[in-house]
């Protein structure tokens, strides 16, 4: 009776043994496929389509902007926007931002949630939140006024996708199995989220390239 | 060449345990500093079950060592996984205060990764509990073992009176 027991408990204690075994080879290869995941880097060309396309935009506003001081506008509305304008072409320009962005090198998923941050808090937060934003304002040039609605709406889409990718790349930090839609926390999605903030960058330095066109149309 | 592996696993669980203890306290009160907590006061409770698992461990291994437990010392598969769990725990902790390419290292200004951390407390208290259990029951059928030899004993010394 004896030997029974003391079989049986042996037996119970190897299988809770091979279970802690199972669940922890388990998390050391998940671990090590998280950490390879992880540590990807993206190589970001000169030839990029959104750095590229951002940059001659930005070049043409700059372009826009002295074509427009030239002319010695008088009228103080297309003064106002320009100045805005000029604010704006400055932040999308600053160190930290795509434009500043050294092409033809390797860039880790840090690197990636710095440029989103440098959207969030510059472009979005300074240019557009405190210049620009007030689209519908009574000392703006009627043709502003007309595009203000479509202008927001854009900002507004721009806005969630850079939210959206700053958030997927900040899930990078930790890994769930609780359910499948978590599950894919695992995967490096490092390309797709560096394409939604490059993306941003490009859409936005369209408006303001639509903007700065308004401005000379108009004078 | 068995004896000698399970001689060195063994050992070498017994130094890795408290060494781990010693990082995830580190780590964990890096933690509760973020969430203004004070382990020592208001969040003991918190902290204790955090710790608990290991200091459990560590004793279970102390009475290993002391009573000489050859269920558990010349157990091959256990102390296996026994360094399994000590890895797999040693590259959480690891990764929660190296691992620089996942954004939580950075953002909080720490260089430490709670995110990460707090999210396998989990599985290594279920790794190390597994363990603890497993070895409390390898525990108590070694105790039957003695019962048998004594009770070989006592049959021997029968035997040997009779014949006197």
């Amino acid at each position: 009776m004896k030997q029974f027991i003391k079989n049986y408990l042996n037996l119970i204690a190897m299988s809770i043994t091979g279970m802690v075994f199972v669940i922890t080879s388990f998390y050391f290869i998940m671990n090590y496929y998280h950490s390879d995941e992880v540590k990807k880097v993206i190589y970001i060309s000169e030839n990029d389509y959104n750095y590229k396309t951002q940059r001659d935009k930005i070049k043409k506003i700059n372009d826009n902007l002295v074509k427009f001081k030239s002319l010695n506008v008088k009228n103080k509305n297309y003064a106002y926007l320009e100045n805005q304008l000029e604010t704006c072409y400055n932040v999308m320009k600053d160190t930290g931002s795509l434009y500043s962005l050294e092409p033809n090198k390797y860039y880790s998923s840090y690197d990636v949630y710095k440029l989103g941050g440098k959207f969030q808090n510059s472009v979005l937060n300074i240019c557009w939140a405190l210049h620009l934003s007030y689209l519908k304002g009574d000392n703006l040039p009627d043709e502003v006024k007309e595009i203000g609605p479509f202008v927001t709406g854009n900002v507004k889409t721009i806005t969630n996708r850079t939210r959206d990718a700053l958030m997927e790349l900040q899930n990078n930090s930790s890994y769930f199995f609780t359910t499948n839609v978590t599950s894919l926390t695992l995967r490096n999605y490092l390309e797709s989220d560096y394409q939604a903030i490059a993306s941003s960058y490009n859409d936005f330095a369209d408006i303001l390239l639509n903007l700065s066109e308004v401005i000379n149309g108009g004078k | 060449m068995l004896k000698i592996l399970n001689k060195l696993l063994f050992h070498l669980k017994n130094i890795l345990l408290p060494i781990l203890l010693m990082v995830t306290i580190y780590i964990v009160m890096f933690m509760f500093q973020r969430l203004e907590k004070n382990p020592f006061n208001g969040d003991f409770m918190e902290f204790i079950k955090i710790v608990f698992p290991f200091v459990l461990l560590i004793i279970l291994n102390i009475i290993n060592l002391v009573f000489k437990q050859n269920t558990i010392e010349n157990n091959t598969y256990y102390n296996i996984t026994s360094i399994l769990v000590m890895i797999t725990i040693g590259i959480f902790c690891y990764r929660a205060i190296f691992d620089s390419n996942m954004i939580f290292w950075h953002k909080y200004g720490y260089k430490l990764n709670f995110n990460y951390f707090s999210d396998q407390i989990s599985s290594i208290k279920v790794m190390l509990y597994g363990l603890s259990l497993a070895n409390i029951i390898l525990m108590i059928s070694n105790s039957f073992k003695i019962e048998e030899n004594t009770k070989v004993n006592k049959n021997k010394n029968i035997k040997h009176n009779y014949h006197r």
